[in-house]
């Protein structure tokens, strides 16, 4: 049994977020480690964050073409396997609807501009293990920064969504022609989770912006308590 | 020396705004041509040497699982036996 759950960080050739979440994660109760997309042992791992980035240079579609690499195929074990939970953040959430891992998929903003800056959010489910320490209705802001933001959903999948919970959070403003203005979603287990703002980027007290740290927060906590460790 | 030439075309679906394809209409429009409906999709391009039925069927499970997105875009799959160069 080992103190802590271990959170790998998944790379892939055009993350670029990586460092920033590894810090974000550092002050949790939790071991680090980098997960590179050619190699699939995710043996030990609890957590996998795949964090934004613009993996393979967004060729093809984003998220497409690292969804066919080694740790996707991986991943998808460790989620049938349920094998512990999934985060993907921006290029993250790309890359888990290309793999199919979430529903919907991600494709170009409707104003075709890239969209970088500080949005609000509505916590849509407070009762998950990333927004279980906000309240329905309740209102944060985090940071977006993505072309490719606009989630698309086919109608019947779509009211699935909301009658099961699976919206974590919606954009109070619509920023990218999202069904719904759907930021954020999980799938229907509750172990892969998906959204495009990056909480990664909004962790800093000193710099009164801690409502980022509050989702990654709660994430780890809840899988802790769900988990017996010794430290 | 003949070899097989493979085209697989990729346009998002026609119920989806292509935000690219619109911005390339208006510019069509202002320059005298009354595009309408302009969608932008792209063409995945490559020969193979050989052609048979496993693997035929095997590209178009690669043009709709990787070369497309089902749940936003719509593909058709083009061969043609070609000289070689």
């Amino acid at each position: 049994m080992s103190a802590q759950p271990t959170l790998g960080i998944a790379v892939f050739p055009g993350t670029n977020c990586e460092r920033e979440t590894f810090e974000a994660f550092r002050s949790l109760p939790v071991r680090l480690r980098y997960l590179w997309y050619e190699d699939p042992d995710l043996s030990g791992v609890d957590l996998v964050v795949l964090p934004g980035g613009f993996s393979y240079g967004d060729y093809l579609r984003a998220g497409a073409i690292a969804r066919i690499s080694p740790l996707v195929d991986a991943l998808r074990v460790f989620v049938e396997q349920e094998q512990g939970w999934v985060l993907g953040i921006c290029n993250g959430f790309q890359v888990l609807t290309e793999a199919h891992l979430l529903p919907g998929a991600l494709i170009q903003n409707t104003s075709g501009r890239f969209v970088c800056r500080r949005v609000a959010l509505r916590v849509e489910n407070p009762h998950t293990p990333l927004t279980r320490t906000l309240s329905a209705g309740e209102v944060i802001e985090l940071p977006v920064a993505h072309g490719e933001g606009r989630y698309v959903v086919d109608a019947s999948t779509r009211r699935k969504l909301w009658e099961r919970g699976q919206v974590l959070l919606t954009y109070v403003e619509d920023i990218n022609g999202s069904v719904d203005q759907i930021a954020g979603v999980m799938n229907e287990a509750g172990t892969v989770y998906g959204m495009m703002p990056h909480p990664e980027r909004a962790v800093d007290p000193l710099r009164g912006w801690p409502d980022g740290i509050r989702l990654l927060q709660s994430w780890v906590e809840s899988w802790r308590e769900q988990h017996v460790y010794t430290g | 020396m003949k070899r097989w030439k493979v085209e697989v075309e990729v346009f998002l679906r026609e119920d989806l705004l292509d935000p690219q394809g619109r911005a390339i209409g208006e510019a069509l429009q202002q320059h005298g041509i009354p595009a309408e409906d302009t969608r932008m999709g792209k063409v995945i391009r490559f020969f193979v040497d050989r052609m048979d039925t496993s693997l035929e069927a095997r590209i178009r499970e690669m043009a709709e699982g990787f070369l497309s997105n089902p749940v936003i875009e719509r593909w058709e799959v083009r061969m043609e036996e070609v000289e070689s160069r």
